[in-house]
């Protein structure tokens, strides 16, 4: 067994790779930065930034709970059956399944709860009457293409659409060619390398503003994380348990690493309200800092992390 | 009902493997025994490999890491847990827990009681260690680099 001391030795700073490309942009609430890797000529860098930024839009004009013209808004306002985009069906299957795992935590239908609590379009922040969350068989019918919802309900994807979306668009830039990159949406994280070189991540500190826990080394993975400590105002964090209708303090923030960004961001939810054991049908890695700031992680976690060994 | 039930359940086993551990402790601290013993079975049917000898008030140990194996039986059978104690100067200096469990469940509860048991994270300063990109929670690596120049700025000016 290595000494504890030993996961604490200081290492020496490495410079992180210098891309050939860089774009930086806000969408969907957060901001991005994409990572090009390989030499692109201008008018291709330009016209993929162009074909980015619209699919970006293409899909929030979809799934966004926060514009009034969404399919997602719609839903809200008109039940009935709905043909869903092409690109829903890993979505929603997702959500299917781990609806059924998570025992209802895992839930699209928390979108009015979060609206409840203040999390809304207008970032109003101000908490009303908190309603029940509906169970999924009393709401939603759900047979790819078709979406049935019998009453009207508030769908949210947040706990897995932001990584999904990243996974599309690193299908678009692999599919004009381009082999080493990384795309970046507010610390979810995909990166592919025709090399297979590791890129490094530091893990932000859930408390203390401008430290990390640790550094996690990718290759060709996805890394998505999820914290309690920003997006969040008075009791409520932008994670809400649906049963008891509060956000989750037993966890100060958790990482998980999947092929797919989508698999990543969804399970990084799932963990908030079920042990890793039981989302064991799914291959992932992840690192959870509880409450008490002590350490939980599965063994092939690819990081050093940075700890002290007390009794506790 | 069912969660309390597997919540007392689990709280019944995670108990139960404190007390394991603390006995397995307390074993390590009155056996004279060396340094990395191989085999030291757990709770009740402790068994060192050493010669027996009685505890006395001003026995003095040596320092170093002491290892053993604790067992104990699941209602899914036997399971272990590896169990490192660090001596220095007659005090528990520190102690780890190795899970070797099993079954699943076995291994969920001991990795529970084994997080929850020793190892902290504790931060350091970004500027330490060089990188390209930061996750935490839904904070950009932009905005977080943005902030802290905003720090360094103020800190210089102060």
């Amino acid at each position: 067994m290595p000494s504890p001391k030993s996961k604490t030795r200081p290492r020496p700073p490495r410079r992180p790779r210098k891309p050939r490309a860089t774009f930086r942009f806000e969408a969907i609430g957060t901001a991005w930065s994409i990572d090009i890797y390989e030499p692109i000529v201008d008018t291709d860098a330009a016209a993929l930034l162009t074909a980015v930024t619209d699919r970006i839009e293409a899909f929030d004009k979809h799934y966004s709970r926060f514009r009034p013209d969404s399919l997602i808004s719609e839903m809200a306002q008109r039940p009935g059956t709905y043909k869903l985009p092409a690109d829903a069906k890993p979505l929603l299957d997702l959500y299917a399944h781990m609806y059924g795992l998570t025992d209802g935590a895992m839930t699209p239908l928390i979108g009015q709860l979060l609206t409840d609590a203040g999390y809304d379009a207008f970032y109003s922040l101000e908490p009303g009457p908190l309603r029940p969350v509906p169970a999924w068989d009393d709401v939603l019918e759900y047979k790819f293409p078709n979406l049935t919802l019998k009453k009207p309900a508030l769908l949210d994807v947040g706990a897995a659409g932001k990584g999904y979306l990243v996974d599309i668009i690193a299908e678009l830039i692999a599919g004009r060619g381009i082999k080493s990159f990384c795309i970046d949406a507010g610390g979810d994280i995909v990166q592919r390398d025709a090399g297979s070189r590791p890129l490094r991540v530091g893990l932000e500190h859930p408390g203390v503003t401008g430290h990390v826990i640790g550094v996690a080394t990718i290759t060709n993975q996805s890394l998505c994380g999820s914290a309690g400590n920003r997006r969040a105002w008075g009791a409520f964090n932008h994670i809400m348990d649906p049963h008891s209708r509060t956000s989750p303090k037993h966890i100060k923030a958790l990482w998980v690493i999947a092929d797919t960004a989508l698999l990543a961001d969804a399970l990084a939810t799932c963990l908030f309200f079920v042990s890793p054991a039981k989302l064991a049908r799914y291959t992932f890695e992840y690192a959870i800092v509880y409450q008490d700031y002590s350490l939980g992680r599965s063994p092939g976690f690819p990081a050093t992390f940075f700890t002290e060994t007390r009794r506790s | 009902m069912n969660a309390d039930v597997a919540d007392s359940k689990k709280q019944k086993m995670i108990a139960s493997l404190v007390v394991l551990v603390l006995v397995t402790i307390m074993v390590l601290g009155i056996k004279a025994f060396t340094p990395k013993s191989p085999q030291a079975n757990g709770a009740a049917t402790i068994a060192p490999s050493a010669a027996s000898t009685t505890a006395t008030s001003n026995q003095a140990y040596k320092d170093g890491t002491y290892q053993a194996v604790g067992s104990y039986v699941s209602p899914a059978g036997s399971e272990s847990l590896q169990v490192s104690v660090t001596l220095k100067n007659n005090v528990v200096a520190a102690t780890t827990a190795t899970s070797e469990a099993n079954g699943p469940t076995a291994q969920e509860f001991q990795d529970e009681f084994i997080q929850g048991y020793q190892i902290f994270v504790v931060g350091k300063n970004v500027n330490d260690i060089r990188l390209s990109h930061v996750s935490g929670s839904s904070l950009t690596s932009q905005g977080f680099n943005d902030a802290l120049t905003q720090i360094k700025d103020q800190a210089k000016t102060s």
